[in-house]
């Protein structure tokens, strides 16, 4: 999975999505730091769910950013994810935008 | 009963001596197929590989203020193209933080995280304005000690492999690249630790964090501890790690899989033989788990770090590794000749309990029996001439051939007088082995006492000696 993102195989997306569910953690993790590799707007209703569904920290982090890594409809989805009273994303979406942190 | 003691003196020592001999043979070994399996790498397509794994640095700091800017300038110029440096301010009741905050235009950010590892509370997270600053982060938390101060830095990380080191060393520029190669390498385990040789940075010239010129201590006890850590690590911890039985990584400098830590459940705040605790506790948690790991260990001088130059300094060092020790052992007493556990359970294990943690205080009623006997007229002179003069030669002879080692491999001494007084020093050495007793029979009387915590640790500061020199002919 890290190798298809490495070597932006975009036709590898629809698998990984399809096999996420019956993954452990570390493969879930490197499923969504590949899709953050290869953005493509068709994951964008999946990532979002990640970032909805899982409480790993570091799974909400790798989800957001590979929305944000999608370009400006990344963006507006993630400041639209921002005002959501369904839950407190405001802290994750920050921290992802925030050019400061590595 | 005399009789029997000194025999069982006399056999002990052959025993140990016996160990000393076999570790001295593997960590040739050992030393020998990683010089040759080292010779011709190229690191630095390691440092222009864009698929180099991220790495963070967590480095601790309480009251540093002397050192924490220099330090903080080294690790941010390490060569390696793929790492942040986590620094946490444990609470530090000088201007440790201040000073930091004004360096590196620090301030604070919002930073998502979680308490995988329970630690102190985190006040804040902070990153620099300048851009050029983007590796460094610091944390400013409630004083927890050293083994809290890395959880929260575990915490924070978000890096497959983590490097912790004590934030008073300097590290060598291309430790990291060293460091990761066995994680790298190694394809039918999990390399789940790398640790490598600590050396002693007293009296080395030293500017803006980088070390210029190294020279030998100039005073008898860093002098001596450069014998002990030499030995230490190139003759013991090379051979455990080619025995599979590696039982400590030095809290000095280690590199370690971050989510292995974490499901061991980090560093304990229990103890303060944190470092040894956890690697012994990482090794468990993956037999336990029946996961085929590894913990290596590289005879490459990684980090420089200072020892302590007076007795007392020395006495709460030592005394605290001694308590560390005990914890540690105690904490994993269910590892003892289990062969669930390996070569560690059946070899590692009662090799430091028996010779790290018994022989000591073995050797210390030995000492008062000889000295009963000497008052008592029942001393056997030519035996007891004849066992020191045995034991006297050996110990030289050990000292020695780790004094080669190092010659042979990294040569980082490299005038001949340095490595004469280093002979020279070995030749004494041994008539100082009653105070390594005394601080051990301390330490383990402090640890049946209850005593915790680390104690104060006196730092001179990483100024230039050039720097001083000049400030005293002005002063």
């Amino acid at each position: 999975m890290e190798v298809a993102g490495d070597l932006d195989l975009r036709t590898t997306l629809d698998t990984m999505k399809r096999m996420y569910k019956f993954q452990e953690y570390n493969n879930c993790l490197e499923i969504v730091k590949s899709m953050g590799k290869m953005p493509e707007q068709s994951m964008l209703g999946f990532l979002k769910l990640v970032l909805d569904k899982e409480d790993d920290v570091q799974l909400q982090i790798e989800a957001v950013k590979a929305i944000e890594n999608m370009g400006e409809v990344g963006v507006q989805a993630l400041v639209k994810v921002m005002k959501s009273e369904y839950k407190n994303y405001n802290i994750i979406v920050r921290h992802v935008l925030d050019r400061r942190i590595y | 009963m005399g009789f029997i003691f000194a025999h069982l003196i006399f056999w002990l020592t052959l025993v140990l001596f016996g160990s000393y001999l076999l570790l001295g043979i593997h960590s040739a070994l050992a030393l020998r197929k990683y010089l040759r399996k080292n010779s011709y790498v190229n690191y630095n397509s390691l440092v222009l590989s864009p698929l180099s794994p991220r790495i963070t640095i967590i480095a601790p700091a309480f009251n540093e203020s002397k050192t924490i800017i220099d330090n903080i300038r080294t690790l941010l110029s390490l060569y390696y193209n793929n790492f942040e440096v986590i620094i946490v301010n444990d609470g530090s009741t000088d201007n440790t933080f201040e000073k930091i905050r004004e360096a590196y235009e620090l301030v604070r950010v919002n930073y998502y995280f979680d308490y995988r590892i329970p630690c102190e509370r985190i006040r804040g997270v902070y990153k620099s304005k300048d851009p050029a600053y983007n590796r460094l982060t610091v944390i400013d938390k409630n004083n927890g000690g050293k083994a809290d101060s890395l959880n929260a830095g575990i915490n924070i990380s978000r890096s497959n492999l983590i490097v912790t080191i004590d934030a008073d060393s300097i590290i060598e520029s291309d430790s990291i690249l060293k460091l990761v190669k066995p994680f790298l390498e190694e394809k039918e385990k999990k390399v789940i630790g790398t640790g490598g040789v600590i050396r002693i940075v007293n009296s080395c010239d030293i500017e803006r964090g980088h070390i210029q010129q190294i020279n030998l201590p100039q005073k008898f006890l860093p002098r001596l501890q450069v014998l002990d850590y030499t030995r230490a690590f190139l003759l013991g911890r090379m051979a455990w790690s080619h025995l599979d039985g590696l039982m400590l990584i030095s809290g000095a400098m280690g590199m370690f899989d971050r989510e292995t830590v974490i499901r061991a459940g980090g560093y304990s705040v229990k103890t303060v033989g944190e470092d040894m605790e956890l690697v012994l506790r990482m090794r468990r948690y993956m037999a336990e788990h029946k996961e085929n790991y590894e913990v290596t260990y590289i005879p490459d001088p990684l980090c420089w770090t200072e020892v302590p130059s007076d007795l007392r300094s020395m006495r709460k060092q030592r005394t605290r590794w001694t308590r560390g020790l005990i914890e540690s052992l105690w904490s994993h007493r269910k590892m003892m000749l289990n062969s669930h556990y390996g070569r560690l359970g059946l070899l590692g294990y009662p090799y430091w309990l028996m010779f790290e943690w018994a022989a000591p205080l073995i050797a210390f009623m030995g000492m008062i029996y000889t000295v009963y006997l000497t008052i008592t007229g029942s001393l056997n002179l030519p035996f007891f001439l004849l066992l020191f003069l045995f034991v006297y030669s050996f110990a030289v002879s050990l000292t020695t051939w780790a004094i080669l080692f190092e010659e042979i491999t990294f040569h980082k001494y490299r005038r001949k007088r340095d490595v004469l007084r280093l002979i020279g020093t070995a030749m004494l050495e041994p008539f100082f082995y009653p105070v390594h007793t005394y601080f051990a029979v301390r330490g383990n009387l402090e640890a049946l006492r209850g005593k915790k915590g680390w104690g104060k640790a006196e730092r001179s500061g990483f100024q230039s000696k050039k720097k001083k020199s000049a400030q005293t002919a002005t002063n």
